[in-house]
């Protein structure tokens, strides 16, 4: 459950991270966009829908 | 993360200056592992709120759409912090009722369906919002179907007044 994250690409406020899933070896592909130079604010998670949609 | 809808989602949010994070589910794209049907991508939303927390953030809010909805939405009484959730098409009649009985909850809530729907369909729509504790609210987007195909816009303009609600500044 517990995650760490390595970041891929900044572009401006958006950052693409990977993040790592201990005890499972999952690790998933996300986008964050920060607020401003708040990142204590509403965050808004986004969830896709099934794979056979994308 | 190739989905219009959540795509428009996205960059909407982004227009308005509102924080976010979307991510693949296990298995999708450049995410390892492989699809487990529901489980794992449960614990999927999980480990974002929790990274989320880890960066001290406060208030989540979760929109999924469609089996992103049913999973997504499933996690609303994960944490506190979690503060309501916005579920569009949400496919309760093939996700089998553990995902709409854990998605209930007393927080905020939208529901947005489109009344062409035939996968999440419309016809049993607004039993399963019945089914919801306030406070809720729905939206229905006349002719559109469980793609959005050309409505995205006012889809995720609807999101973002939702979001805004909780963020007025």
């Amino acid at each position: 459950m517990i995650t760490n994250c390595s970041i891929i690409i900044i572009e401006s406020n958006l950052i693409k991270i990977m993040l790592m899933i201990q005890g499972n070896e999952v690790s998933l592909e996300a986008e964050i966009f920060q607020s401003g130079n708040e990142f204590n604010n509403t965050v808004v998670l986004i969830c896709h829908p099934h794979p056979q949609f994308l | 993360m190739h989905n219009n809808v959540i795509s428009y989602i996205f960059n909407h949010l982004v227009k308005n200056d509102i924080s976010c994070l979307r991510f693949n589910f296990r298995g999708v794209e450049r995410s390892t592992g492989k699809h487990s049907g529901g489980s794992g991508e449960l614990s999927d939303v999980h480990s974002c709120i929790t990274f989320l927390q880890k960066r001290e953030i406060q208030r989540i809010i979760i929109c999924g759409y469609s089996y992103g909805a049913a999973i997504g939405c499933s996690a609303v009484n994960f944490s506190e912090s979690i503060i309501g959730f916005c579920a569009i098409s949400f496919p309760w009649d093939f996700m089998g009722k553990n995902y709409k009985n854990l998605s209930q909850t007393e927080k905020p809530k939208l529901f947005i369906q489109g009344d062409q729907d035939s996968i999440a369909s419309f016809d049993n729509f607004l039993s399963h919002y019945n089914f919801y504790k306030e406070p809720k609210e729905k939206i229905i987007i006349k002719g559109a179907d469980h793609f959005y195909w050309g409505l995205e816009g006012i889809l995720a303009d609807k999101v973002v007044k939702f979001v805004k609600k909780f963020n007025p500044s």
